[in-house]
């Protein structure tokens, strides 16, 4: 039901899925109970307007207008679907078959499709259809309708053939032994089903469209058969004096191609089985507010956040988080995947999506964010704090040059001329040791390596001479070497500049090695807070423990077996009473299932949260 | 006793000035029940090597040879045989498994081509369950989509799959790089237990030392395009023979050292257009950019060759010592 659930999501979509239905369903019916009305002459109204009797007026010859193009549903629907189905099918083997060929002779097959393509689709169809259309009727009229549609099918499903063909998955079949016949069945087309839904739905609008033109230039339909684009023809000739005649059959030409091209991308949408297989979001009743733990006074620290709690999409993603970080500090954001890190920072830099909503307090450099108006903050935080991303291509607008893009905070928020701004950018590159820094500002970003766009990132960062630069896994897309060199650089930019450093990683070790202070986090809380350099011998949270055991360190010989922590992260949707780690926890016991643990903070500064803090783990 | 040799295996993408030569004659064996470790960072060549090993890249050069029997020819490399006694896992588990089946089917579809050691309907859907078992999974996984899976989940499907036509070699392309640490363990004790019970031979590529040791039996050793090293696994981490190991190893953070300053300055070169000579001479700490006297690095292509008994080096320094 989570099918119709999608439908609703989009009425445009159900009305005319419905649309489509009535069509079908008429082209069904329609001559079974109105063949006889539709064809009974009536002499006394000959050629006349609407009446009670005749809602649509009848034909030259007294018949029923509204019956018969009730009647002729059959013929224009059932050609415009036979027409595409001849089409796919011939196409959907054409189009797999180029990507799949190889590529020694892909290249004169998609040439082959493309130059079919560039002939006029209808006038290939009127050819096959004068030739075909005497001999075999029916099916040669569909045949000649399905040629050009062919070709279209074929190269819609090359292209995405070609995507999909790059996909381990597919190679992970051939491996197995799939052949590939089922290769298309199987792997290409339901992982393109989508669009060829949709350019199915959209080509039978189309030859709907082309037949009743044919039909209405006298090449399609032959008397006695008659269809929307005969009875068209037929009606415009009285188009002045009983102009329902033409206009009926006008309305539903446009009705049944925009129902089939509607319906095709409504159907498009439910045809994936994430819509309808994913278990219902339940919401979550979080507790408002939790206690705001640690963190200090505040008028000293780069930055204070209080009580940060990031809600999106109906999810509360980030729970009640408090820290600070002095000037010139370097703290590492630790957790698994979806644990709130990556969140806990763009809220930090007010960079969340409109659609999340943001609770808690941030104070940068003494200033309370609440408190500024929206052209301040853009001001402030285009300034004072900088972010960079762990994925440098994504972050860097592809069109631009570098040049453009590391100038253009500090032209807009420092007021620097062209030169000016040129000249620290030059400068700011020389810092994170990017060599010819002139030339880099004239390059695209693509021409960088990822290294060195990584660099350039951590300049751009630095151009507006920031307090507080946020790094969210800085260096895993990046090789070991390079990971070196780049912490190298940002320890540097922290020792040198004074700026205070967040390093958001999934990486124990680098955080250990390169931060002061460690915070965990866990389901979208802080749970342990304390100096990297005690992260090995005083950490108490057993989720940290945990963590540090399962660190392939160096030190681990051969065969070894790694500390795992039984079942996965919570599902935010469904998150477990009490302590969220309770149902991964070895020391779990009953007041962890019931009550969530508070951060609470100890004399030395560290903080935990944990009602079985630095037990010890049963082997 | 290796299962899997290869010999002076050539890779080029593309012809002309524009060609790349992905891996360039590069020799590696996998011993019988036990892991050869291929190490490198991005680029190197190492995943090339394993797409040319089960027929995905195309080999220019290079004898490959499996259990005694010579499958140089590209055609050896994809037929039934061949796939059916060497299967790979893939790095990335979102992009390795067909979103719209369920892991029965893909397991059925895998059993189906199996030689037909299992005949009937029955026996496959049994054997599918069992599957699903040894990669410790629950029952109730065969009717489930691979979205429904998380990311280590979906690496278990991946390798029960690769388990499902019965091979004696998995090829592990950075089979934990896209896993979160806790995950990761998981997936290398698994490992660690299929080779156990099932005597499975496995290439173990990743570009994390730390590991490769846990894994391996032998490392090799690979820096655009080349083997630079290969020993065996204490061996290779005691004492590195070329520069560039022990680069690597120095460049990994640990959970108990200090942090050490970068080792290598500067960027892989274009693959391309490698540098003359050796081709790590452009970053390397005890080559020309270092000691200007040094100038064979520039001028002669070191030859990969017992730098200590058993252990090979590709560096006309590595006697002297790497540091």
């Amino acid at each position: 039901m989570a099918f119709l659930r999608a439908l609703r999501a989009a009425p445009s979509g159900l009305v005319a899925l419905v649309a489509m239905v009535a069509l079908l369903a008429i082209a069904v019916l329609g001559p079974i109970l109105l063949g006889r009305a539709a064809n009974e002459l009536d002499f006394r109204s000959v050629a006349a307007g609407p009446s009670a009797a005749h809602p649509l007026g009848t034909d030259q010859l007294g018949r029923d207008l509204l019956a018969r193009l009730l009647v002729a549903t059959r013929l224009s629907v059932g050609m415009g679907l036979l027409a595409e189905v001849l089409a796919y099918a011939a196409g959907i083997p054409l189009g797999a078959m180029s990507a799949l060929i190889g590529p020694r002779w892909r290249p004169l097959l998609m040439r082959a499709i493309d130059t079919m393509i560039a002939f006029p689709g209808l006038l290939v169809t009127i050819y096959l259809v004068t030739i075909l259309g005497p001999r075999l009727g029916l099916l040669g009229l569909a045949a000649g309708l399905a040629v050009p549609g062919a070709f279209r099918a074929a190269r819609v499903v090359s292209t995405l053939s070609l995507s999909i063909a790059g996909r381990d998955y597919l190679a992970a079949a051939r491996l197995v032994g799939v052949r590939t016949p089922r290769l298309i069945v199987r792997y290409l087309v339901p992982n393109m089903a989508e669009t060829l839904i949709t350019s199915f739905a959209v080509g039978v609008s189309f030859t709907i469209v082309a037949f009743s033109g044919l039909s209405f230039l006298g090449i399609g339909v032959q008397a006695p058969s008659f269809d929307w684009g005969r009875m068209l023809s037929e009606g415009v000739n009285s188009f002045y004096e009983t102009p329902a005649a033409a206009l009926g059959p006008a309305a539903f030409i446009a009705a049944a191609a925009l129902a089939f091209a509607y319906a095709g991308e409504a159907l498009a949408r439910a045809a994936n089985p994430r819509v309808w297989t994913r278990a219902p979001a339940a919401r979550t009743t979080a507790p408002a507010g939790s206690p705001a733990a640690g963190g200090g006074s505040g008028s000293e620290e780069t930055l204070v956040v209080r009580d940060l709690t990031v809600r999106l999409g109906g999810l509360e993603i980030v729970s009640g988080v408090s820290f600070g970080l002095a000037p010139g500090e370097m703290v590492g954001l630790v957790g698994e995947s979806g644990s709130g890190k990556t969140m806990t920072a763009l809220g930090i830099a007010r960079l969340l999506p409109a659609t999340a909503a943001i609770s808690g307090g941030v104070t940068l450099l003494g200033r309370d964010l609440e408190t500024m108006t929206k052209p301040e903050l853009a001001r402030f935080l285009g300034t004072e704090l900088a972010v960079a991303f762990q994925d440098p291509m994504s972050s860097f607008n592809p069109a631009l040059t570098m040049g453009t893009q590391l100038t253009e905070g500090a032209r807009r928020h420092r007021g620097l001329d062209r030169r000016q701004a040129a000249e620290t950018a030059v400068a700011r590159l020389l810092e994170v040791n990017l060599p010819a820094p002139r030339r880099v500002l004239r390059e695209y970003p693509h021409q960088l390596s990822g290294g060195m766009r990584q660099r350039a990132m951590i300049a751009m960062g630095l151009m507006n001479e920031p307090r507080l630069l946020i790094c969210d896994e800085p260096t895993t897309a990046l090789d070991v070497t390079i990971q070196a060199q780049i912490m190298d650089l940002l320890a540097r930019v922290n020792r040198e500049h004074g700026v205070a450093v967040i390093l958001i990683s999934h990486n124990l070790a680098l955080v250990r090695q390169n931060c002061t202070r460690t915070l965990v986090m866990y389901a979208g809380r802080i749970v342990e807070d304390l100096p990297s350099e005690r992260l090995l011998t005083a950490a108490r949270h057993p989720y940290t423990r945990s963590l540090l055991a399962a660190v392939p360190d160096l030190e681990r010989r051969r065969g070894e077996r790694l500390t795992t922590i039984a079942g996965q992260p919570p599902d935010l949707s469904a998150r477990p009473s009490g302590c969220p780690f309770h149902p991964r926890c070895p020391l779990a016991q009953d007041v962890c299932r019931s009550e969530r643990p508070p951060l609470e903070a100890s004399p030395d500064g560290t903080r935990v949260a944990c009602w079985m803090a630095g037990a010890r783990v049963p082997a | 006793m290796n299962v899997l040799q290869v010999r002076g295996l050539t890779v080029r993408y593309g012809a002309g000035a524009r060609a790349l030569t992905a891996v360039d004659g590069v020799d590696l064996a996998i011993p019988a029940g036990g892991t050869l470790g291929l190490v490198g960072e991005s680029g190197c060549g190492k995943s090339t090597v394993a797409r040319a090993l089960v027929g995905l890249a195309p080999v220019a050069a290079g004898q490959v040879t499996l259990g005694g029997a010579d499958c140089s020819a590209p055609a050896a490399r994809t037929s039934p045989a061949y796939r059916r006694r060497v299967q790979m896992v893939f790095q990335d588990p979102h992009s390795s498994l067909n979103p719209r089946m369920s892991v029965g089917e893909m397991l059925h579809e895998a059993l189906t081509t199996r030689g037909g050691r299992f005949r009937s309907r029955r026996e496959r859907a049994a054997e599918s369950r069992r599957l699903v078992e040894v990669v410790g999974l629950p029952a109730n996984t065969v009717d489930r989509y691979p979205h429904e899976f998380s990311g280590g989940q979906r690496q278990r499907i991946a390798i029960g799959r690769a388990l499902a036509v019965g091979p004696e070699v998995l090829i592990l392309d950075e089979v934990t790089s896209a896993l979160d640490v806790s995950v990761q363990a998981t997936v290398l004790n698994l490992l660690q237990d299929l080779q156990r019970e099932l005597g499975l031979s496995y290439l173990f590529i990743s570009h994390d030392l730390s590991i490769v040791r846990l894994m391996s039996d032998e490392v090799t050793v690979m820096y655009l395009g080349r083997v630079v090293e290969h020993a065996a696994t204490e061996e290779f981490f005691t004492r590195p023979a070329h520069p560039y190991a022990a680069a690597l190893m120095q460049s990994i953070p640990t959970l108990r050292g200090e942090r050490r300053p970068a080792p290598l300055s500067g960027d892989l070169p274009d693959p391309r257009q490698p540098p003359p000579g050796c081709r790590f001479h452009t970053r390397c700490p005890v080559g020309p950019v270092a000691r200007p006297e040094r100038t064979v690095c520039v001028e002669r292509d070191p030859r990969l060759e017992p730098a200590w008994r058993e252990h090979l080096a590709a560096c006309h320094f590595a006697e002297v010592g790497a540091r």
